[in-house]
C-alpha cells in the first residue's frame, strides 16, 4: 500500500480561542515495503501525523492517499475500518490497552473486529505468538500476570493479528532496558522482511533510526524540515543539532576523526562497522606509504 | 458539553476573584435561602440588580455568561410554560385552541424562571472566579467544626484537590486508550447495543488499571514526603479573612432584610 | 570519609515467588557521593529502593541511613534523611500547581509559612522552575515534572537523593535536564545521589556504580572499572558506551588501543598518536 500526502495541514480545536495548528505543508510518499523513520523531538507534530495514518485524524486541508483510500480534507469519512486494519498502529505503551482474561483473548479481539471468525483467530494464536517472541504457555494467562516486556509484546502480538500492510510504530521501545529495546526493533526489522510490511516508525532515538530505517523523515515545529535516507540526513551533523536533535554516536565520532585528522569519509558512518572498516582504511594507508 | 461554563475558572484580578473563597461559599449558599424571600415585583428588583452589580463586579463579560447559559436556558422555558399552562388563577388574558391563560400565571411563571436563572447566574459566577482549589480550601475550612463529630474534613478536602489535580490526566489517558481500541477496529460511537457494551469494556478495563497504578504511586509519594494524615500539618495556601469580607456579608444581611421587608 | 548509607547482608523475598528478589546485599554510600545502581529488568534494583525507603522490610540484614538503623519505628524519621523521585512524572505530582506541590512535603512537616516561602522559592530556583510557580501540572512536559519533583525532594532538605529510574520515561532533552540539574545541584550542595537507571549518561556521570543481577551485588567500582568487564556485561542487559566498545572492537581489528576508552575525545586522541607515530616511521 502506497501512502501520499498532499498539502496536509492538521488544526486542534479549529474555529476556537484554542485553536493550534499542529501540522501544515506536508507532502510526503511513502512507497510499500518501505521503512521510514520519523524523527523530532517532542511537539514536533510526530504523533499527529502518525494518528493520520489510519483516519484517527483527519486532515484540516489538504488530501492523504492510503491505498485505494482518499481522505480530503473537509469531507467525513465513515468507512475507516477496513482502512484501520491495514494499517495497524502499535502507540507508546502499548501495555496499557490490554483489557481482556487471557492472553488469547486480548490478541483476537483486533481480528474479530475486523471480522475474522473467532474459530479462526484462535487457530492462528500461535502464530502470532512466535511472531513477537514469546511462548506458547502464556497463551491461557491473565496479560496481567505477566512482565512489563511481556506484555508489549502481547499488546503487539494484537496488532500484527489483524494482518496490517502498514506498522505503524511509536516510540515502542520507551522505558524498556538495553536489550529488551535490541530485541524489539530486531523483532520489527525481521517482520518487515519476512511479510513485506511498510513500517513507519516514530523515535527519537537517532541510532535506532540510522540503524534500522531505509528513510529518515526529520520534523520540526509542525512540518518537515529533512528528508532522505540515513547516509543523506547524517551528512549534515550541524544541520541536525541546529534542530535540537540528537546525532548517533558513530556520526558523532566520525566528526571528531576527521577534524583531527584533517581527512573527509565519503560517507557517514551510521554503524560502528563503518566506522573500523573507514579507520582500518586509513591506517593501512598509511603503513603503505 | 464545550459552551457549559459552570465549573470553569477565568483568571481575573476583580473585586470579586479576590475575595476570600469562604464569603463567596456562603454568598453562595445564603443566596440560595433569600432567592425564596423574593415574593413581588420589588423584591425580585432589589434581587436581581444585586445580582447585576455582582456580575458588573466579577468583570465578568456579559456576553459570555448568556453564552454559557444557553444549555440551562430551555429547562427556564420549560419552567415557564409550565407555569403559565397549569396554573389557573387571576384573569383570563387569552385564549388560544381552548387554553386559557392567566395573568397571574404569567406573574407565577416568570419569578419562579427568574428565581430559577439568578440562581445559576451565582453560581456559576462564584465558579467562574474562584479556582478550584480555593473552592476545595474555603470548603474544608467552612466545615472544620464538624471534625469534632469524627468527619475527616481534611481527608476530603485532600481527595477533592487530588481529584482535581488527575482530572486533566485522566481525560488525556481517555483519549489515549480510546485511539489505540479504535486502531483495533472498535467503535465507540455507532453499533448494537452489545458491541457498544464491549467497547466500552475495552476502554473502562485500561482506565481502571491505571488509575488504580496511579493511585498506588501517589499513595506511595505521598508517604515518603512525610504525609501521614492531617495532624500537625501546616498549610500552604492560608485563607485570609479581610475587611471587604466582613464588609460583604453585611451587605448580604442587609439584602436579607430589604427583601424581609419588601415580601407581601 | 562519611557513611550516608549502609546496606548490611539484606536480603528479601516477595511472597509468592520461589527464588530471592535480594540476597545477602551490602554496600556502603559515603556522603557526597554518587552512586548509580544498574542491572537489568528484574534484577532486584527496584526492589532495592523500596527497601531503602522503608515500603518493605527485609527478610533479613539491616540498612543505615545517616547513622539510623531503619525499622518499623524510625522509618518516618529516615525518611526525613531522604528524597525520591520516581520513574512516572505524573505519579507523584500531588499539588494542583507547581508551589502547591512543592508546599506539599513542607506542610506534612509542619513547616511555618514563612519558611515556606523561603524554601519553595529557594527549590524551584535550583531546577530552574522558579518561572511555572502557578503552572499546572498537566501543562508541563515530563523533563519539567521531573524538575519540579527533584524540587519538591531538596524542599525538604534531605541527606540524601533517591532517583528510582527518574529519566527513563523521559525524551532525550527532558532527560539531559534531569542530568544537568543533578550535576548542579552536586556542586552545590555535596548532595548524595543514589540514581537506579539504565540510562548510559547517567552511569558515566556517577562516582561508583554498583551492577546488580539476579538479586545480587555482580560488580562494583568505578564506572571505568565497571565497564572494562564488557561482554559479562552485556550479558546482564547492559549497554556499553559507544567509545568502549569501538575501543575493543579495533583492537580486535588490529589497530593497537592501549586502553578502553569512556570518551570519544580520549579515543580520537590516542588514534592521532597512533596515526602519527606510524606515518612517522613510514616517511622515514
Amino acid at each position: 500500500m502506497d501512502i501520499v500526502f498532499r498539502d496536509v495541514e492538521h488544526r486542534y480545536q479549529i474555529n476556537t480561542p484554542f485553536e493550534k495548528r499542529a501540522l501544515y505543508d506536508i507532502h510526503m510518499d511513502i512507497p510499500n515495503g518501505s521503512y521510514v523513520a520519523v524523527v523530532g523531538h517532542t511537539g514536533s507534530g510526530k504523533s499527529t501525523l502518525l494518528q493520520h495514518l489510519n483516519g484517527l485524524l483527519q486532515p484540516t486541508k489538504g488530501t492523504i492517499h492510503l491505498g485505494n483510500y482518499t481522505i480530503t480534507a473537509g469531507k467525513k469519512e465513515k468507512h475507516l475500518k477496513l482502512l484501520r486494519k491495514k494499517v495497524g498502529i502499535v502507540f507508546q505503551f502499548p501495555e496499557h490497552q490490554l483489557f481482556e482474561e487471557t492472553v488469547e483473548k486480548d490478541i483476537c479481539f483486533g481480528p474479530i473486529n475486523f471480522g475474522m471468525n473467532a474459530e479462526e483467530a484462535k487457530a492462528r494464536v500461535g502464530e502470532w505468538l512466535a511472531l513477537v517472541g514469546l511462548p506458547e504457555e502464556v497463551r491461557h494467562k491473565s496479560p496481567f500476570a505477566l512482565s512489563g516486556g511481556q506484555m508489549r509484546r502481547v499488546a503487539i502480538a494484537g496488532v500484527l493479528a489483524m494482518d496490517p500492510e502498514v506498522l505503524v510504530l511509536d516510540e515502542p521501545t520507551a522505558g524498556l532496558d538495553p536489550r529488551g529495546r535490541k530485541e524489539m526493533m530486531d523483532m520489527f526489522a525481521k517482520l518487515q522482511r519476512q511479510k513485506h510490511m511498510t513500517i513507519v516508525l516514530v523515535t527519537h532515538s537517532m541510532e535506532e533510526a540510522a540503524r534500522y530505517a531505509d528513510d529518515i523523515i526529520v520534523m520540526h515545529q509542525g512540518t518537515i524540515v529533512r528528508r532522505g535516507a540515513p547516509e543523506h540526513i547524517f551528512r549534515h551533523v550541524d544541520d541536525l543539532i541546529s534542530l535540537g536533535l540528537d546525532v548517533p554516536e558513530p556520526v558523532l565520532f566520525q566528526r571528531a576523526i576527521e577534524q583531527k585528522f584533517g581527512v573527509q569519509f565519503h560517507a557517514p558512518c551510521l554503524t560502528m562497522e563503518d566506522v573500523i572498516k573507514n579507520l582500518q582504511t586509513l591506517f593501512t594507508r598509511v603503513k603503505s606509504i | 458539553m464545550n459552551s457549559m461554563i459552570i465549573g470553569k475558572y477565568v483568571p481575573g484580578n476583580s473585586l470579586i476573584h479576590r475575595l476570600d473563597p469562604r464569603t463567596k461559599l456562603l454568598l453562595m449558599f445564603i443566596y440560595v435561602f433569600i432567592v425564596f424571600l423574593a415574593n413581588n415585583e420589588w423584591t425580585y428588583g432589589v434581587l436581581t440588580s444585586f445580582t447585576c452589580v455582582l456580575l458588573f463586579l466579577s468583570r465578568i463579560p456579559p456576553s459570555f455568561m448568556i453564552k454559557g447559559l444557553k444549555p440551562v436556558l430551555w429547562v427556564i422555558v420549560f419552567t415557564f410554560l409550565l407555569h403559565v399552562l397549569l396554573t389557573k388563577e387571576g384573569d383570563v388574558v387569552f385564549q388560544w385552541l381552548g387554553i386559557e391563560v392567566y395573568d397571574k400565571a404569567i406573574q407565577q411563571g416568570a419569578f419562579i424562571s427568574l428565581r430559577f436563572l439568578l440562581l445559576i447566574v451565582v453560581t456559576t459566577l462564584v465558579t467562574l472566579t474562584t479556582t478550584p482549589i480555593e473552592v476545595t480550601d474555603g470548603m474544608e475550612s467552612l466545615l472544620s467544626p464538624l471534625k469534632k463529630w469524627g468527619i475527616p474534613v481534611h481527608e476530603l478536602a485532600l481527595m477533592m484537590s487530588i481529584s482535581l489535580r488527575f482530572i486533566p490526566t485522566l481525560m488525556e489517558e481517555t483519549e489515549k486508550i480510546m485511539k489505540a481500541q479504535m486502531a483495533r477496529g472498535v467503535d465507540f460511537s455507532s453499533g448494537p447495543l452489545s458491541e457498544r457494551m464491549k467497547a466500552m469494556t475495552a476502554l473502562l478495563v485500561p482506565l481502571f488499571i491505571s488509575a488504580f497504578k496511579r493511585a498506588e504511586e501517589l499513595a506511595v509519594a505521598m508517604e515518603v514526603r512525610g504525609y501521614r494524615g492531617g495532624n500537625g500539618r501546616t498549610k500552604w495556601r492560608e485563607l485570609t479573612w479581610r475587611r471587604i469580607d466582613t464588609a460583604f456579608m453585611l451587605l448580604l444581611g442587609l439584602l436579607a432584610v430589604l427583601l424581609w421587608l419588601l415580601r407581601s | 570519609m562519611e557513611v550516608a548509607l549502609r546496606v548490611e547482608h539484606i536480603s528479601f523475598q516477595y511472597a509468592n515467588e520461589k527464588t530471592y528478589a535480594l540476597q545477602n546485599v551490602s554496600f556502603q554510600v559515603y556522603k557526597g557521593e554518587w552512586v548509580t545502581i544498574v542491572g537489568h529488568n528484574g534484577s532486584g534494583k527496584s526492589t532495592l529502593a523500596k527497601l531503602l525507603i522503608g515500603l518493605l522490610p527485609p527478610k533479613s540484614g539491616t540498612i543505615h541511613v545517616c547513622g539510623i538503623p531503619l525499622n518499623e519505628e524510625t522509618v518516618w524519621d529516615v525518611r526525613e534523611k531522604l528524597g525520591i523521585v520516581f520513574q512516572n512524572p505524573d505519579n507523584q505530582f500531588v499539588g494542583t500547581t507547581v508551589q502547591d506541590d512543592v508546599a506539599f512535603g513542607l506542610e506534612n512537616r509542619g513547616v511555618q509559612k514563612n519558611e515556606m516561602v523561603k524554601r519553595i522559592n529557594e527549590a524551584l530556583k535550583k531546577v530552574g522552575m522558579e518561572n511555572f510557580v502557578n503552572d499546572e501540572p498537566h501543562r508541563l512536559s515530563g523533563g519539567q515534572k521531573q524538575r519540579v519533583a527533584i524540587a519538591s525532594a531538596i524542599a525538604l532538605e534531605p541527606n540524601i537523593i533517591i532517583l528510582d529510574e527518574a529519566t527513563s520515561m523521559l525524551d532525550p532533552s527532558g532527560k539531559k535536564e534531569v542530568l544537568q540539574v543533578i550535576q548542579s545541584l552536586r556542586r552545590e550542595r555535596d548532595m548524595t545521589v543514589i540514581s537506579i537507571t539504565h540510562d548510559l549518561n547517567e552511569v558515566a556521570k556517577a562516582d561508583r556504580v554498583i551492577v546488580m543481577n539476579k538479586g545480587k551485588i555482580a560488580l562494583e567500582g568505578t564506572p571505568k572499572h565497571i565497564f572494562a568487564h564488557g561482554s559479562k556485561l552485556e550479558e546482564m542487559g547492559l549497554d556499553l558506551p559507544f567509545s568502549l566498545q569501538l575501543s575493543q572492537r579495533l583492537k580486535e581489528n588490529h589497530i593497537p588501543i592501549t586502553i578502553d576508552h569512556l570518551t570519544i575525545e580520549g579515543l580520537v586522541s590516542e588514534l592521532w598518536t597512533l596515526y602519527s607515530a606510524m606515518s612517522n616511521i613510514a616517511t622515514k
